[in-house]
Order: C-alpha cells, then sequence, then structure tokens
C-alpha cells in the first residue's frame, strides 16, 4: 500500500514523526515534491479565491498526488497544545478537500484534537488501523521524536558576523516557492538566519504571558513569542517578519509584533505574500532591509558621530 | 461610570437595559455610519476582518463620546473573534485614547480580574438573574419583529409600510419600562400594514457569518432589500437568541446534524451552521440561498468551499456575498436583482 503525504501545512511541523511512523508501520510512503509552480497552479484551479497561499499550495499537492498513491494521509489538526487551535482553514482543510478535489482515493484523516485526547491517543489510533500496539506505537513515536530533533535545521553560524531573524509560520517559510527560498539566499550572502522554530517552547510562553490575553493560536504564540524573544534580547541585528496575504490570525497578531518593534531598535520589515508577488520586488525589498541592518549595525559599533559608514560591499 | 458596547443588529436595545440593571451609565451610540466606518478602516489591519473594522469605529466614536469603559465579548474558539478585545486595545492606546477595553472571557483568561474588578463581583451576582432576564425577554421580542417584518415584507403593497412599523415597535421597546412592550399592540400595527396575499413570494434561507448578517448598516439592509424585491427571507439560521444557546449547546441541533458528512469538525464561527442549513434548505425545497460573510473570515471561507458542492447536492442556486468596506451598494443591488430573476425564472421552469 502507497500512502501519499502532501508536503504541506503541518507536513513542514511534523515530517520526522509522520515519516518514521508509515515506515516502521512497513507501508511505503509518497510524499509530493517541493512546490512548483505546476503544483500551485493546480491549487489556484482548485482553492477558494480569497485563501491564503499555503492552503492554495497544500490543495494543489493534494490534487498532485491523488492519482499515484492507494491512500493519503490528510490528519484533521485541529488543537496540538491544550487550550490552543490552529486556524480554522486548517481545522477544514480535509473537508474542503472533499468537496472540491475529483477523483480522490480513501483518506486517512485521524483526528489530532487535544482538547478530547492528548496526541499521543490519536497515534495509538491510527496504529490500530495498521495492527500495531500500543508499545509499538510508544517505540515508534520516541523514535519520531529523535528524529525531529534531529531533524531541526542547526543555525550556522557565518563568518560576517550578521544575523536575521525569520519570523514566519512553518509551513510558509519552509515552503520553497511560498517563501521564495529566503532562508537559503540569506544564509548564501554569509548571514546567520535565526526562525521562530528554533526559539525554545518555554521561551515563548515567557515572552507571550505579558500579554493580557493568551493567543490561541499555536503557531501564531510562536510567531509572536519568538519575534517578542528577538526583539527583547539583542540576539539579531535583523528582523525579517513574512506572512501571507490574508492569514487570518497573522493580521491581527502582527499588531502585537509591530508595537513591541517600536519599543526595539531592531530593525524590522514585514513582507506579506500572495500568489501574485514577484521575486524581484521581494529581493529588492530584502536586500534595502539588508543595507539598514548593516548601517544599523556599524553606526553602534563605531562613533556615532562624524565618520562615514563603511559598507561592505562583500556583502551583497 | 460611563460604559459603551459596539452595535450588531439590535443589541443596543438589550444591551442598554442590561447594564441599566447592573447599575451602569451607557452611552447610547449612533449606528455605524459612513465617518466611524472610515475611522475604523484607517487605523485597524490591513487585512483584518470587516467586523474588526466596524467595532473600532463604534468605539473611537464612544471614546469621543467620553466613555470610561468599553465592553466587548471575547471567547477561545478558532475564530479571531476571540482576540478583537486585545488588538481594539492596542489600537486605542496606540491612538492615545486612555479608555480601557472590557472583555468578558472565560474566567482563566488573565484579564477577567480586571473585567471583575470594574465591574464588581457583588454586583454582578446580586443582579445578574434580573439582568438575564431582561436580556432573555428582549432578545426574543427583537427577533419576533423582525421575524415578523421578514414574513410581511414580500406581501405589502406599498414599499417601506413595514420598515415603517418595524421602527414604530423598536420604540416602543424603546420607550417602555418593563421587560417587552405589549406583542399585542404590535401584532395590531403589522395588520394593519395593506397586504396583497395572492402573491407567491420566493423562498430564499439566509446563512453566514453572524456581525455581517445581523448588522444592517453594515450589510447595506440586505434583508430590507430581498424583502422588497419579493422574497421571503428565512434567517433562522443566525440570530442573537440562538447564538447565545448555541454557545451554551443547546441549539440549532437539526444543522449540526445535517452538515455533518460534509464538515465533521466544525471550523470555528458559524461554518457548521452555515453548511448545515445550506443542507436542510436544499432538503427542505427553499428556492436559493444567500450566503454572507466579510472578507477573509476563515471559517466562513471553509463553508462556502463546501456549500459550493452542497449546492450542486441538492440543486439549489446559492449566492455568495462577500463584504467589505469596498463594496459598492450599487453593484450589490445588481447582484441581488440578477439573483432574484434566475430564481424567478429558474421556478417557472417544471424542473427536469
Amino acid at each position: 500500500m502507497k500512502v501519499g503525504i502532501p508536503r504541506c501545512l503541518f507536513y513542514h511541523e511534523y515530517f520526522s514523526i509522520w515519516e518514521t511512523f508509515f515506515s516502521e508501520v512497513g507501508v511505503e510512503i509518497v510524499v509530493s515534491p517541493d512546490t512548483t509552480k505546476a503544483i500551485l497552479k493546480r491549487g489556484l484551479n482548485l482553492a477558494h479565491t480569497d485563501i491564503c497561499l499555503p492552503m492554495k499550495i497544500a490543495f494543489g499537492h493534494v490534487d498532485y498526488l491523488k492519482d499515484k498513491v492507494d491512500v493519503i494521509f490528510l490528519p484533521r489538526i485541529v488543537s496540538i497544545e491544550k487550550h490552543k487551535y490552529v486556524c480554522p482553514k486548517a481545522i477544514g482543510f480535509t473537508d474542503m478537500v472533499r468537496a472540491v478535489v475529483e477523483g480522490l482515493p480513501p483518506i486517512l484523516d485521524p483526528i489530532f484534537d487535544t482538547r478530547k485526547q492528548p496526541l499521543k491517543h490519536s497515534y495509538y489510533a491510527l496504529g490500530k488501523k495498521f495492527g500495531k500496539s500500543r508499545t509499538q506505537v510508544d517505540r515508534i513515536l520516541k523514535t519520531g521524536e529523535k528524529a525531529k530533533k534531529e531533524d531541526k535545521k542547526e543555525i550556522k553560524v557565518s563568518g560576517n558576523g550578521l544575523s536575521v531573524a525569520i519570523i514566519s509560520r512553518s509551513y510558509l517559510i519552509n515552503d520553497n516557492l511560498a517563501s521564495f527560498n529566503l532562508i537559503s539566499r540569506l544564509e548564501e550572502k554569509g548571514i546567520t538566519v535565526w526562525t521562530a522554530d528554533m526559539v525554545d517552547n518555554e521561551i515563548i510562553k515567557i515572552e507571550t504571558s505579558t500579554l493580557k490575553k493568551s493567543i490561541y493560536y499555536s503557531l501564531g504564540e510562536r510567531s509572536v513569542g519568538a519575534a517578542f524573544h528577538f526583539f527583547r534580547s539583542s540576539l539579531v541585528d535583523g528582523l525579517l517578519y513574512l506572512l501571507s496575504f490574508d492569514c487570518g490570525p497573522d493580521a491581527l497578531l502582527k499588531e502585537f509584533i509591530d508595537e513591541e518593534a517600536k519599543k526595539s531598535s531592531i530593525p524590522y520589515m514585514t513582507l506579506i505574500v500572495d500568489e501574485h508577488t514577484g521575486i524581484e520586488g521581494i529581493l529588492t525589498r530584502v536586500e534595502a532591509f539588508l543595507d539598514m541592518v548593516i548601517r544599523k549595525k556599524n553606526e553602534s559599533s563605531f562613533s556615532t558621530y562624524g565618520r562615514a559608514c563603511p559598507r561592505s560591499k562583500a556583502l551583497l | 461610570m460611563k460604559v459603551a458596547f459596539p452595535h450588531m443588529g439590535g443589541l443596543a436595545l438589550v444591551a442598554r437595559p442590561f447594564f441599566e440593571e447592573l447599575g451602569f451609565e451607557v452611552i447610547e451610540l449612533p449606528k455605524p455610519n459612513r465617518r466611524s466606518i472610515e475611522l475604523g478602516v484607517k487605523y485597524a489591519p490591513e487585512c483584518a476582518c470587516f467586523p474588526l473594522k466596524v467595532v473600532l469605529g463604534d468605539f473611537i466614536t464612544a471614546c469621543e463620546m467620553g466613555a470610561d469603559y468599553l465592553v466587548i465579548l471575547g471567547g477561545s474558539g478558532p475564530c479571531r473573534f476571540g482576540y478583537y478585545g486585545a488588538t481594539l486595545d492596542v489600537i486605542l492606546k496606540r491612538l492615545g485614547y486612555e479608555q480601557r477595553v472590557l472583555v468578558a472571557d472565560r474566567f482563566r483568561e488573565p484579564w477577567m480580574k480586571e473585567t471583575m474588578q470594574v465591574l464588581g463581583f457583588a454586583r454582578i451576582s446580586s443582579k445578574i438573574i434580573s439582568a438575564a432576564k431582561i436580556v432573555y425577554r428582549r432578545l426574543r421580542f427583537v427577533e419576533w419583529i423582525h421575524e415578523l417584518a421578514r414574513r410581511t415584507r414580500p406581501f405589502e403593497v406599498k414599499e417601506g409600510n413595514v420598515d415603517k412599523v418595524l421602527e414604530e415597535s423598536i420604540n416602543l421597546l424603546k420607550n417602555s419600562n418593563g421587560l417587552q412592550p405589549n406583542r399585542r399592540d404590535v401584532r395590531e400595527l403589522f395588520k394593519k400594514i395593506e397586504k396583497d396575499p395572492s402573491r407567491k413570494p420566493l423562498r430564499i434561507g439566509l446563512v453566514g457569518e453572524i456581525y455581517m448578517t445581523l448588522e444592517s448598516e453594515a450589510n447595506y439592509h440586505i434583508e430590507r432589500k430581498l424583502g422588497n424585491l419579493g422574497a421571503l427571507v428565512d434567517r433562522r439560521a443566525v440570530g442573537m437568541l440562538s447564538f447565545i444557546l448555541d454557545g451554551l449547546g443547546v441549539a440549532h441541533f437539526r444543522a449540526k446534524k445535517a452538515a455533518k458528512p460534509y464538515l465533521k469538525y466544525s471550523a470555528g464561527g458559524e461554518s457548521l451552521n452555515s453548511v448545515g442549513y445550506s443542507v436542510l434548505f436544499g432538503k427542505w425545497g427553499y428556492d436559493g440561498i444567500v450566503h454572507i460573510s466579510p472578507f477573509g473570515c476563515m471559517p466562513e471561507i471553509v463553508a462556502q468551499t463546501i456549500m459550493d458542492k452542497i449546492g450542486r447536492i441538492y440543486n439549489i442556486p446559492i449566492l455568495n456575498i462577500v463584504l467589505d468596506e469596498h463594496t459598492q451598494e450599487t453593484g450589490l443591488n445588481t447582484r441581488l436583482e440578477a439573483f432574484i430573476d434566475l430564481l424567478d425564472r429558474r421556478r417557472n421552469v417544471p424542473r427536469s
């Protein structure tokens, strides 16, 4: 049996666990390739026009996989932390796929809802379908967690000492098409890149505890907490906030990050992407941003008065 | 201590006596108008949903009128509404208003402590039953007169009579000191309207996001427009009373059951109701469905995607209306007229 996993949404969060799980239970996994223009086009034809870019891409991946596999793995992710949700569109994704994609193979849709049961129990139920006992599932999950830790991107500390944080949702920044490979583009320039995933969960909880209302979106909380952390500690020289147009939670949470940015002296820029965004425009803006970061850095390390800032040409 | 709360349909008729019963002075805000909406649009985040912008406009107006506390509901469902209070607080502070946003939320939220302090726990607990009674009785009355208006509109001979009577009965409610005015008076008023019972109106089900469906200033009086075009509008899917009851888990049972095959899990907001009632309206042989949502509403996008399929299965036309500050009334009128024409023609052609 071939199980297809679309490379979209929460795959970017849980791929190591899911891939370990299915290879341990002994089924063949087919993961859709990196997003291409053709996949995006398929998604655009299917998805509602007002939906955000990662969702449109997700529809494309499902459509790409549908005639190549026997079963599609589309978990219904409702809540991955206690008292927290994911975005409503992600909750309804499985149902939307059923409504618009024609010629679907059977769908494997375990429910991940921590309001009703811990995540582990969802895996138990899934394991039962493949004839695995709880202890076996436990062992698989342990291997998966280990793989997840290993897969977590190692921070590449570069020579020129410039570091930039990119705050974004994991399914946006890790998608090669939607994020325009922003991470590797920056790393090519010798910049150390931090992402929101690298910030510890406990730090995020502490940083967001200053808010009057706890944020009930898991990924949104991570974005805000990580942004607060980078603004408050002087870990980075600049902060980029990448969000997709019409991302519901981020539209409101951006206000809090903007407020925090005003209190900090770290350069900050938001990039809003959708399917019409051209790469040239993004690159120009990123270059201008890096110019600003470099100038700021030089200003603070040299005298603030009477000296021209040497702009290092080698950087850009 | 002066409090203010945002408009949402007939909420002011209910919330005002509620807060007065609890012993607060209430500021009567003007209905959302061009100026307040423009203010809201100017200062709200660009991609925020339209209700937030209208509510922000209301709150800025309230601050100008001298309110001390701005009251709004909270929540922690997957819909963005639960975060309105916090966002509004940040924006108002940025604009330099000292007023505090009070949020009635779940008790584990950090800001509930402040809310309870301001409102006064003793005061609330002593008056809450009588205040809740006012809310219940008045809400029922408001929903009832609107239901009467919806049922009478397609039959009225002279356009605008129903709206006059509706306004009169709302004034009756405003001026009544008791829980509600005498229902018989209102019924008499509606009886006096000249009607043409020989008409056969189209039956249209109205579903959608609650704020946009109920707040007539934000949806360009869509209910009235449909009624005047000769449609009998069924708005049982959306209502303030059923919204409260739904929060307690005792409403819309049938719709939830009907939605199960298409949407297994609520995607927050009114998504489950929108899908469920579309199925029901399809089953009941209604002529059409009008679906209203603000631009970028996450639960309604899910509902809309699924409703397209329901429309095909039950062979029922669905008009999706997505509203925001850029919507032009003329464009909306044209779409509604075209939709009604389509339904009318469709009804006269026997279904094969």
